[in-house]
């Protein structure tokens, strides 16, 4: 099996980290690559990194130059196929339906706001709660920069919140992150998005 | 549908924090802007973050006199018309500028040789921060000084304000071979290194002792920079050697920059290794900014897709004219050690 990062742009290398660790402590035969575009996708899972959304919209590339929406069709019709999708900070921006009241076609329906919580002096770290099933929650060291905040979900199943906002939501294979699994050495996240495979 | 909230303590302005912001922008060009619609410009272009400044280092150049911190209204407008990051310099030292940048609320404060220096001495101790800070280097000994002091990201220090991409790239090949040449020492070599490497944090209490003309040789518990002894300095940069051999790279995130001026230059620097790159004079002294920062940001993430970079390299207009680095006449790279 082969996962995929979106390595256009942001926190890539972290979240390839991540991955080969959780494959190693899942025993799984996973390869982890390096995506440089959308054409000729062959992967089993897909990460969207964090790093700049407006960059990364921007630096959407096919072979006729760049276009965003090519690149929410191509994520409609992997999901479609059941693919596992993460998005985390800025890779959820990219799948969110409604970001700072402009509208996408995005694989969430919700509403975001960017920069939520304020600029870099307000990022925070701060111990959340999962849950990935009806019976268990389990603490996960968040780590928020610069962070996007959902206001409102529309549809799909909020996995996490804090303060009383969602931050981890999940619509059928689709997981969107405000916070950073791969800036921690902790392998849960990682771990539950394989096995959605 | 929803579980329990836990709203424990927040915890703000720690290292992995100041980390983590640095590797958001990897693979990003963060562009020098002087007012809002140069930021906005830059934003536009796909810029992942600008950095504020009152003149770009090509003007400073030009026009000479003392290189501050940027007016505030000018880095305060720039905060309300992007979304992106907002970066400013502050002089090498001057603990006040950084101080006010913080409160301001800049995202990343970049301590910075472009700009006169503010002490003679000695750097900021950054780990007095809440924000981030981002620091010059031309070789592997002041990257491990700068990471001492709590810089969260490295930069190259370049020829700034030239256009001359020769010094960029001769402080990346400084930095890649001085960390691969660490995988030939001994601990017992690797101990010297670290002895002279804290040693330069000596310059003050050695001078002083000149001034006293008696010789008096530095103990091991003189208090030499900020609240630290000679051998906590020592200790703590033999641990950044070790960690920086273990991982044969900069423990820190690596930028390009200084005289980075086309998106071929940016492409270049990329395959040497760096993690993004900042272009300061090189875009809005060309003459289609728009065009060009465009052009950039594309190259520094398709640095290694030549049939990309072939297409945005092709009808920029004329480049920045720039200065050769060797014929400057005042060199900026030398501030700061």
């Amino acid at each position: 099996m082969k996962i995929g990062v979106f390595a256009l742009q942001g926190d890539v290398s972290e979240h390839v980290r991540m991955l080969n660790n959780a494959v190693k402590e899942l025993e799984k035969n996973i390869n982890v690559v390096e995506l440089r575009g959308f054409e000729n996708f062959n992967c089993d899972a897909l990460i969207i990194p964090g790093g700049e959304s407006t960059t990364m919209r921007k630096l959407m590339h096919d072979e006729n130059g760049n276009d965003i929406n090519k690149f929410l069709n191509f994520l409609g019709k992997i999901s479609d196929e059941e693919i596992p999708i993460l998005g985390t900070c800025a890779g959820l921006i990219l799948l969110a339906k409604n970001v700072d009241n402009k509208f996408y076609d995005g694989l969430l329906d919700m509403e975001v706001k960017r920069n939520g919580y304020g600029r870099q002096r307000e990022s925070f770290e701060a111990d959340v709660c999962l849950k990935f099933n009806l019976n268990k929650t389990e603490k996960f060291h968040a780590i928020f920069i610069r962070a996007p905040v959902i206001e409102k979900v529309h549809k799909g199943e909020i996995l996490a919140e804090f303060e009383g906002k969602a931050i981890a939501v999940k619509d059928k294979n689709v997981i969107g992150l405000t916070f950073h699994p791969e800036l921690t050495n902790d392998t849960k996240i990682y771990k539950y998005f394989l096995n959605l495979i | 549908m929803t579980n329990t909230i836990d709203t424990e303590g927040k915890i703000y302005g720690s290292e992995t924090l100041k980390k983590g912001f640095a590797s958001m922008v990897k693979g990003g060009v963060i562009m020098d802007v002087t007012n809002a619609e140069q930021a906005k410009i830059a934003e536009d272009a796909g810029a992942v973050a600008v950095m504020a400044l009152e003149r770009v280092p090509a003007d400073i150049r030009a026009e000479g006199g003392v290189a501050r911190m940027a007016s505030l209204e000018k880095i305060d407008e720039i905060l309300k018309t992007v979304t992106i990051p907002v970066m400013a310099k502050c002089r090498i030292g001057h603990y006040s500028e950084a101080r006010i940048l913080e409160t301001l609320g800049v995202d990343m404060v970049d301590e910075s040789e472009v700009l006169t220096m503010a002490d003679p001495f000695f750097h900021i101790n950054k780990k007095k921060f809440k924000i981030p800070f981002v620091c010059g280097a031309r070789e592997l000994g002041e990257a491990v000084r700068r990471i001492f002091e709590g810089a969260a990201m490295m930069r190259t220090k370049g020829e700034a304000g030239t256009g001359d991409v020769i010094e960029a790239v001769r402080h990346m090949h400084m930095m890649n071979e001085g960390i691969a040449q660490l995988k030939n020492l001994s601990d017992e070599e690797m101990q010297k290194v670290a002895v002279n490497y804290a040693n330069k944090y000596c310059k003050l209490t050695q001078e002083v002792y000149e001034k006293f003309e008696i010789s008096k040789e530095i103990k091991e518990d003189d208090v030499v920079f900020d609240e630290y002894n000679y051998k906590y300095i020592k200790d703590e940069i033999f641990k950044i050697l070790e960690e920086t051999k273990k991982l044969q790279r900069l423990p820190r995130v690596n930028f390009a920059a200084g005289g980075i001026a086309t998106p071929a230059d940016a492409a270049l620097m990329m395959n040497m290794g760096c993690e993004g790159v900042f272009v300061g004079s090189g875009i809005f002294k060309s003459s289609d900014p728009k065009k060009r920062a465009k052009a950039i940001v594309e190259a520094t993430s398709h640095y290694n897709e030549p049939k990309i970079l072939k297409e945005v390299a092709k009808n920029l207009g004329e480049g920045m004219k720039g200065t050769e680095a060797s014929k400057v006449i005042e060199v900026l790279q030398n501030r700061g050690i």
